[in-house]
């Protein structure tokens, strides 16, 4: 059947029963909101959860150890291990106090991770090359020894303030430029976070002072041994990156542990992905039973196609276009509708629930998103139609000699 | 498929349940150039007779053959195919679309007809036909702005569209005024004169008039004259 005499035939149509397709739009369109709003949810989520948790730094980290002697040549065999992406000297952190009293409980100084990249509340992170600055936590639970008392400090507070901590017998003053969020579960709420180059000054100096190997040196079986991090691609192969570097006789320890509950959100996740199945399920049953009630009362209509000599592949078609056209027209609609949706009221209760966590997201409309819409609304009206077209097959045609 | 051109109807017989027949060993057979009309009561098995020749429903018992084919080992498809290539309907009611103008109706047929190529070839069709039963300065009203007399024969130019061999009518005249009963029956009289086979089932008399073949048909069993 060529495509202008389809077109003749599904305007007659849609003319012929204006008020149900109207019906039938306006559901389609509510439908079209409904499937997109979740698809506009459920992308980012399953995203943040599979790339900031399952998929978290610290999910792909492990250290290894390696005698003095080998260092070189271990590291050559670690670099060129299938999957890791970056080796770099450990830097291990310090325990330090505040003595301008601000602070009174002990804190963890140490540098970030490589790659790591934390959620800055207030002020800014620090460059690189700067010195005598720190981030904070954005809320502080400082025990108060002489008031036996915890108190929450908001991290901003301290921003632009100078710290001044007692390090292994000598003092280091910084100063606040910035607070991060604590969301990250790489962040325990007692870090107090410098530069990298920062961090080795200080550790160089404490092992110099000590002349003890304080950062990445250890004894053992009267061999010293220096400490790498070893960052994997991603973290499904971390374990048999651990593996193939242990069975190369490298001391691996998965030193890095997420301080956090990842299974409520991978539990929201699979809700998530219920509620879009079964959202199309539901939308599936309604337009099978609209095309159905719709065939019902156009069984004269079909019979008079029957008689004229259509086959049921024709019929399929008509329908097939017919309701093609009405899905298009509610899916621009609905689109819109969502648009407006996702802008008034998803995103501004995301922002308020997530904005300042790791999880942080935008519900937007994105081309797989339309994708996922078209393919459903496609695929739910083939479906439709197939099975409408199969109950037409038994319409009589007599009906067509009754008089009316 | 052999070249002879017929419907021919052996033995049929159409049961409704176990109690009721609506045909019973009803023979018959039509070629180009006749003109056959069958009369009846109500409820005397006319219209099981048509849907049956018209391959709209299936027979209990018996063969439907069409130019040489049994119809009884044919698939849907090569059924609808012989309804589209050599059968016209012309209905009672019309059966026309409303949301089309009359010769987009005359154009259906020929929608799922291979053998036009291009809608414009479809239009010119259709137009010849809309002139050939008159309506030429209609051609482009919808039926609701058409009288039942133009109706039917907008109805009747579609029956032609695919240029069938036989036309099949089911009380053609019965929504008509006499003055269109007799158009309508002229019109489908000059159609057997010209080639095509005009099988007519109706109450009205004045279909006797234009018969070549008069057969009545009652309690489900066919007899001539």
């Amino acid at each position: 059947m060529k495509i202008s005499s389809l077109n003749l035939l599904v305007k007659s149509s849609i003319k012929r029963n204006v008020g149900k397709n109207i019906f039938f739009l306006v559901f389609l369109a509510f439908a079209v909101v409904l499937t997109t709003v979740t698809v506009s949810v459920m992308l980012p989520f399953c995203d943040n959860v599979e790339n900031k948790l399952n998929n978290h730094l610290y999910n792909r980290m492990f250290n290894v150890e390696i005698p003095s002697s080998t260092v070189d040549t271990a590291i050559k065999k670690v670099n060129d291990t299938h999957h890791v992406q970056d080796v770099y000297t450990y830097l291990d952190s310090m325990s330090v106090s505040d003595i301008t009293g601000t602070l009174e409980s002990e804190y963890t100084m140490c540098s970030l991770v490589h790659e790591a990249a934390p959620l800055i509340v207030d002020g800014r992170l620090f460059r690189d090359d700067e010195r005598n600055v720190a981030i904070v936590p954005d809320n502080i639970r400082d025990y108060s020894q002489s008031q036996r008392k915890l108190k929450n400090i908001n991290g901003s507070d301290l921003v632009g303030k100078q710290l001044t901590f007692l390090t292994e017998g000598d003092d280091y003053t910084v100063t606040v430029v910035g607070t991060y969020s604590l969301s990250d579960p790489m962040f325990t709420g007692k870090q107090i976070i410098i530069p990298e180059q920062e961090m080795k000054s200080l550790n160089d100096k404490i092992q110099l002072e000590n002349n003890n190997s304080f950062i990445d040196d250890e004894q053992y079986d009267g061999e010293k041994k220096s400490i790498f991090t070893v960052l994997v691609d991603n973290h499904s192969n971390t374990d048999d990156v651990i593996e193939n570097i242990s069975n190369q006789g490298i001391d691996c320890h998965k030193a890095y542990k997420l301080n956090f509950d990842t299974a409520s959100y991978q539990v929201a996740a699979v809700i998530l992905m219920i509620m879009f199945a079964l959202l199309i399920v539901m939308v599936f049953v309604a337009v099978s039973a609209f095309v159905n009630n719709h065939i019902k009362s156009r069984t004269v209509e079909i019979a008079m196609y029957r008689a004229l000599g259509y086959r049921s592949s024709n019929i399929f078609i008509i329908l097939f276009a017919e309701y093609l056209v009405m899905g298009i027209i509610a899916l621009a609609f609905g689109l819109g509708i969502s648009l407006i949706v996702l802008q008034a009221t998803v995103n501004p209760y995301l922002n308020e629930f997530l904005g300042q966590t790791i999880m942080t997201m935008t519900a937007s409309i994105t081309p797989i998103n339309l994708l996922v819409m078209v393919c459903t609304i496609i695929l739910i009206e083939l479906l439709a139609c197939l099975i409408a077209t199969k109950k037409t097959n038994v319409i009589k045609l007599m009906i067509l000699l009754q008089e009316r | 498929m052999a070249n002879n051109k017929s419907i021919t109807l052996k033995n049929i017989t159409k049961q409704y349940g176990s109690t009721v027949t609506a045909l019973n060993d009803v023979s018959f057979t039509i070629l180009p150039n006749e003109f056959k009309v069958i009369m009846g009561q109500s409820g005397s098995g006319k219209s099981t007779f048509l849907q049956i020749t018209g391959l709209l429903d299936s027979a209990t018992t018996g063969k439907v053959i069409i130019n040489g084919s049994n119809t009884e080992s044919l698939s849907k498809n090569e059924l609808a195919k012989i309804r589209m290539k050599t059968l016209g309907f012309v209905f009672q009611s019309f059966h026309l679309n409303p949301n089309m103008r009359a010769y987009e109706n005359v154009m259906m047929p020929m929608f799922i007809n291979p053998e036009f190529t291009s809608k414009s070839q479809m239009e010119k069709r259709a137009k010849e036909l809309i002139d050939r039963v008159g309506l030429s300065e209609r051609s482009t009203h919808y039926p609701g702005e058409l009288s039942g007399g133009e109706q039917q024969r907008v109805a009747i130019a579609r029956s032609l569209a695919n240029d069938p061999d036989f036309i099949l009518a089911d009380e053609p005249t019965g929504n008509l005024d006499s003055q269109n009963e007799k158009s309508v029956f002229d019109l489908l009289k000059q159609l057997s004169t010209e080639g095509k086979g005009v099988l007519v089932v109706s109450h009205n008399d004045l279909a006797k008039e234009y018969a070549d073949t008069l057969y009545t048909m009652k309690d489900g069993v066919l007899k001539e004259g």
